[in-house]
C-alpha cells in the first residue's frame, strides 16, 4: 500500500484542530464556568433578588462560551511545521514528517522523500502526539465541577428573608404567566364572601403558596417574622441563623397563652383561698400550692417577667405576705393582658365582634424601619390582619352588610373536631378572629377601627394585614371615616425594597381585588 | 536532480575516506568529521589544542586520503602575505625582463596554516580573500582557486605570548572550531604503538577524488532541514547576542557580541553534512546539537567581565542550548 503523505497530514491536521479547540473550549468554559460561580455564589451573599430558574440559567452560558471556543479554535489552521515537529519529537521520528514536508513544500519526489516515506510509514501510532492533553481534562472536570455547584446552589434552601424574597419573585412570574385579571377575580372572590375580613388572607399559611399566591412584599414577611420572634423571645440574629419555621412560631405562642392561663387559674385558686381563709389561719402558701407553682415554673412558653414573679413568690420575703404578692402577681399579670385587650371606650365597640389588636407606636416603628419606610407615619396604622385559617379559627360571619353583628359563627371546630377556646371565634361572628379572650395571637395585632367599606358605607371592623399602611378618609356623611390601604406608600416601600416593577404591579392587582376601592 | 546512486556513491566515498583517515589518527572522531564536513560545506576549520595532538597529521592525513594538493604554512610572526599568497618575480626571457606571478603555498586544494596566531594580523589577512571567496588577488589580477579548497588552521592555546589572536572577521571565516582533546590512554597506547614500531606513520593512499568531493557536496545541499528547525537553529544564534529577548542570563551578563548569520549558515550546513555522514537523509536535532558548540564557539565575544572571570564559553553555550525551546 503506497504511502499517502497528504492523508496523513490531512489527518494530523483534524486531529491537531480537534485537540485544540477542546483545549481552548476547555479554558473558556472554565473561564465561564469560575464566572457564573462567582455571580451565582455572588446573588446569594448579597441577597440580590433573582428567581430560582435564574440560577439555573447561570449554568448554561460555560457551555455556550465553550461551544463558540471550540468552534473558533478549530477553525484556526495549524501551523504545520511546528506542529509536524512535535509529532516527531514525541515519536521519536526524528524530524522525518518535518523534513517530509518541506520536501513536499520543494516539489516533486527526490531520493530523500522516499527514504524519508520508508522510514516513517509504520509510524501509525501518531495520534499518541496529539493526545488531549492533561490539562484540557482537568479545566473541563473543574469546569463540570463549577456548573454542577452552580446548579447545586439553586436547589439549596435559603435563609427567610431570601427565600421569601424569591417566593415572591417565582409567585411573580408565575401571576404573570397567567391572566392577571383571573388571578385577580380569585383572589376577590373570598373577600366578597367574606363580611368582616374585606382584606382577605394576605398571609394565611406562608408554607402553602399556591393558596396564597401573593405572599405580600418580602418585607411584609420579614416584619411578621420579627414579630414573631419579639413573642417567642428569640433574636432576630438568632432567627437568621436559624430561620423559625412558622409552625413552630405557632406553637410557641400557643404554649405561652397556655402557661398564662394555667398561672392565672392558679394564681386565682390561691388568692380565694387566702382569702377564704381564717385570720388565724396560715397565710403562706400550702405545700400543694408551692408545688403547683413549681410546675408551672417548669412549664414553656411562660414569660420572664412572670418567671421572676412567681419565683419571688416561691420564695416569699418575711416581710410580705403571700396574699400581698398573689395579689401583686395578679395585677401585674392583668396589666400585661389588659395591654392587649381590646379598647370597649368606643361606643360602637361590640366586644364579640370588634377583637382588633392595637400595635403599639414602638412595634409600627419596628416595623415601618424593617419595611425600608422610616417616614412612614403612625397614622396610617399600620395593623394586621388576622387570618382564619378553617377549622382553627373559625370562619368569618356571614355578616355581609357589614353591620357590627353579634352573631356570628362561633368558632368552627378544627379538624380533629376539638374547639380551641383561645383560637375560636366565639360569638363575634368574627370566625376565629384573635384575642377575643384579650390576649394577642403572636402574628397579629389588633386595632379596632370604624370604617365603611366600599361606597355602600358599611361599618366593619378592619383587620389590615401588619405592615400595609392605610390611609384614613373622612366622611363628607358625617358617617364613619373609611379606610383606605395607601398604595403610594406601598409602591414606596416595594421600590425600596428593589422589588421588580411587575411585582409591584401584581401587588396593586391584589389590593385593588381586595378593597374594590374601599377599604 | 541527486539520484539514489549518487546518494549512494557519496555516502560510501566518505564512509571509505574516514576509514582512511582513522587508520592513520588513533581517536579524534570529532576532529576528524569537522574536517569532513567543513570539506563537505566548503568550508575552513581551526583545530585548537597543545601541540603534539596530531592536528598536523590530521590535515596530513586528509590530505593524502584526498589525495589532493596539499601545502602547509608555518606561521611566524616575521611571515609576510606575499609569503603565502605569492609575488610577481621579475624574470628574463630572451632578453626581455617581464613581471611574472609565482604563486605562494595557498595555491593548493588542502592547505595548513600552522599556528595560525603567530602570524601578524596583516599576514592573516591574507587567508581571507582565500577562505571566503576562493580567490587570491594580488596587484590587479585576480586567482581562482581550484575546488574543494579548505583551509585548516590549527591554534596553540598555550604559549599565548608572540601571539595574535585571529581577529573575529577571520576567525568568523571558518566554519568550524574543534577543539582537539587530550587521547584517551588506550588511544594514547595506540599511538605510541603505531609510532614506534614497523615503518612508523604511514600517510594513506588517496581514497577519493576531488570529482567525488564535489558530487558529495552537491548532495549533502539537497539534504532536507525542517522549516522548524531552521527557526530553531535562528533562535539558538539569536539567543547568544546579549541584547536578545531569548538571550540567557549569563549570555547577558558575560557576552559582548555574538554569533554572526555566518553561524547560522554554518549550523545549518554543518548540521546537513553530519546527516549525511551519519548516513541520515534528513537534518536531525541531534546534528544540530553535535555542531552547535563546533560552529559557535569561536564566534562569541566576551566582554570584559566574562574575560576577567575566565567564563568558559561552552558553559555560556549549554546555557542557550537548555533554554531555547526546540518548537516556538
Amino acid at each position: 500500500m503506497p504511502f499517502d503523505f497528504s492523508r496523513l497530514l490531512q489527518s494530523i491536521e483534524i486531529r491537531a484542530r480537534r485537540v485544540r479547540g477542546l483545549s481552548v473550549a476547555s479554558a473558556a468554559t472554565l473561564y465561564g464556568a469560575l464566572t457564573s460561580l462567582i455571580a451565582t455564589v455572588g446573588t446569594r451573599l448579597l441577597h440580590i433578588l433573582l428567581p430560582s430558574w435564574s440560577l439555573l440559567a447561570f449554568a448554561v452560558p460555560p457551555f455556550l462560551v465553550g461551544a463558540v471556543a471550540y468552534a473558533w479554535g478549530r477553525s484556526r489552521q495549524p501551523a504545520f511545521p511546528n506542529l509536524l515537529l512535535h509529532v516527531d519529537d514525541t515519536l521519536g521520528l526524528d524530524a522525518r514528517f518535518s523534513s517530509l514536508y518541506e520536501l513536499r513544500h520543494r516539489g516533486g519526489q527526490s531520493v530523500f522523500s522516499r527514504r524519508i516515506e520508508a522510514a516513517v510509514r509504520d509510524a501509525s501510532d501518531w495520534r499518541r502526539a496529539l493526545p488531549v492533553g492533561r490539562p484540557t481534562i482537568l479545566r473541563a472536570s473543574a469546569s463540570v465541577c463549577c456548573v454542577a455547584t452552580v446548579i447545586g446552589m439553586s436547589f439549596v434552601p435559603l435563609p427567610v428573608l431570601v427565600r421569601s424574597k424569591l417566593e415572591l419573585v417565582d409567585h411573580t412570574v408565575a401571576l404573570s404567566s397567567v391572566s392577571v385579571s383571573e388571578d385577580v377575580g380569585s383572589l376577590a372572590a373570598p373577600v366578597k364572601q367574606s363580611t368582616h375580613l374585606p382584606s382577605a388572607p394576605i398571609r394565611g399559611d406562608s408554607n402553602d403558596a399556591a393558596k396564597t399566591p401573593l405572599t405580600g412584599p418580602p418585607e411584609q414577611d420579614h416584619t411578621l417574622e420579627d414579630v414573631m420572634r419579639d413573642l417567642s423571645g428569640i433574636s432576630p440574629n438568632e432567627a437568621l441563623l436559624s430561620p423559625i419555621p412558622r409552625d413552630e412560631i405557632d406553637e410557641l405562642a400557643r404554649r405561652e397563652r397556655e402557661a398564662r392561663r394555667a398561672i392565672a387559674e392558679l394564681l386565682e385558686d390561691i388568692r380565694e383561698r387566702l382569702e377564704n381563709a381564717p385570720s388565724s389561719g396560715s397565710q403562706d402558701l400550702t405545700d400543694q400550692e408551692r408545688s403547683d407553682l413549681q410546675r408551672e415554673l417548669g412549664r414553656e412558653g411562660l414569660p420572664p417577667g412572670m418567671q421572676e414573679g412567681i419565683n419571688e413568690l416561691l420564695n416569699q420575703p418575711e416581710h410580705r405576705t403571700a396574699e400581698e404578692m398573689v395579689e401583686q402577681l395578679i395585677e401585674r399579670f392583668g396589666e400585661n393582658e389588659e395591654s392587649e385587650t381590646p379598647s370597649s371606650e368606643d361606643p360602637n365597640f361590640s366586644p364579640p365582634q370588634s377583637t382588633a389588636v392595637a400595635p403599639s407606636a414602638q412595634n409600627i416603628d419596628d416595623l415601618l424601619e424593617s419595611l425600608g419606610q422610616s417616614s412612614l407615619d403612625e397614622e396610617g396604622g399600620i395593623d394586621v390582619e388576622v387570618p382564619a385559617p378553617p377549622g382553627e379559627k373559625g370562619e368569618p360571619s356571614e355578616g355581609a352588610s357589614g353591620e357590627p353583628s353579634t352573631t356570628g359563627h362561633s368558632g368552627e371546630p378544627g379538624p380533629d373536631g376539638s374547639e380551641d377556646p383561645d383560637l375560636a371565634g366565639g360569638t363575634a361572628g368574627s370566625g376565629g378572629l384573635p384575642g377575643e379572650d384579650g390576649e394577642r395571637t403572636p402574628d397579629f395585632l389588633r386595632e379596632e377601627e370604624r370604617a365603611n367599606i366600599g361606597a355602600s358605607g358599611t361599618f366593619v371592623n378592619e383587620y389590615v394585614t401588619e405592615g400595609v399602611p392605610i390611609e384614613s378618609m373622612p366622611s363628607t356623611d358625617g358617617n364613619a371615616p373609611s379606610l383606605r390601604v395607601s398604595y403610594e406608600r406601598i409602591v414606596s416601600i416595594l421600590r425600596e425594597r428593589g422589588l421588580p416593577d411587575g411585582a409591584i404591579e401584581i401587588v396593586r392587582d391584589y389590593f385593588n381585588a381586595i378593597t374594590e376601592g374601599g377599604t | 536532480m541527486i539520484t539514489e546512486r549518487d546518494l549512494e556513491a557519496a555516502q560510501t566515498v566518505f564512509q571509505r575516506l574516514t576509514s582512511s583517515i582513522e587508520e592513520v589518527i588513533v581517536g579524534h572522531g570529532e576532529m576528524i568529521r569537522a574536517a569532513l564536513i567543513a570539506l563537505l560545506c566548503q568550508g575552513n576549520l581551526v583545530l585548537e589544542g597543545v601541540p603534539g595532538l596530531g592536528k598536523t597529521l590530521l590535515v596530513r592525513a586528509l590530505a593524502a586520503a584526498l589525495g589532493l594538493p596539499f601545502s602547509r604554512i608555518q606561521f611566524t610572526p616575521d611571515l609576510m602575505p606575499a609569503d603565502i599568497v605569492g609575488t610577481d618575480l621579475i624574470t628574463e626571457e630572451s632578453g626581455r625582463r617581464t613581471f611574472a606571478f609565482s604563486r605562494g603555498p595557498i595555491f593548493a586544494n588542502v592547505v595548513l596554516a600552522d599556528e595560525i596566531n603567530r602570524a601578524t594580523p596583516k599576514t592573516q589577512s591574507a587567508l581571507l580573500e582565500a577562505m571566503e571567496e576562493r580567490t587570491v588577488t594580488v596587484g590587479s589580477n585576480t586567482y581562482e582557486l581550484e575546488e574543494p579548497y579548505i583551509v585548516l588552521a590549527t591554534q596553540n592555546p598555550i604559549e599565548m605570548e608572540g601571539t595574535y589572536p585571529l581577529p573575529e572577521a577571520q576567525i568568523d571565516r571558518f566554519l568550524l572550531k574543534a577543539n582537539v582533546p587530550f587521547p584517551s590512554l588506550e588511544e594514547l597506547v595506540a599511538i605510541t604503538e603505531r609510532n614506534t614500531e614497523g615503518t612508523g606513520i604511514r600517510l594513506p593512499d588517496p581514497a577519493a577524488t576531488a570529482e567525488d568531493i564535489l558530487s558529495a557536496r552537491a548532495v549533502v545541499r539537497e539534504i532536507p532541514i525542517a522549516v522548524a528547525l531552521r527557526e530553531y537553529v535562528a533562535r539558538l544564534v539569536l539567543a547568544t547576542h546579549p541584547d536578545s529577548e531569548h538571550a540567557p542570563a549569563r549570555v547577558r551578563e558575560y557576552v559582548e557580541y555574538g554569533a554572526s548569520p555566518r553561524a547560522a549558515l554554518a549550523i545549518i550546513m554543518g548540521s546537513k553534512a553530519n546527516a549525511f555522514l551519519s548516513g541520515e537523509v534528513n537534518v536531525r536535532r541531534e546534528d544540530i546539537r553535535q555542531l552547535f558548540h563546533a560552529a559557535l564557539a569561536h564566534r562569541l565575544v566576551l566582554n570584559f567581565k566574562g574575560e576577567a572571570e575566565g567564563v568558559p564559553v561552552s558553559e555560556l553555550l549549554d546555557d542557550v542550548w537548555d533554554q531555547v525551546p526546540t518548537n516556538s
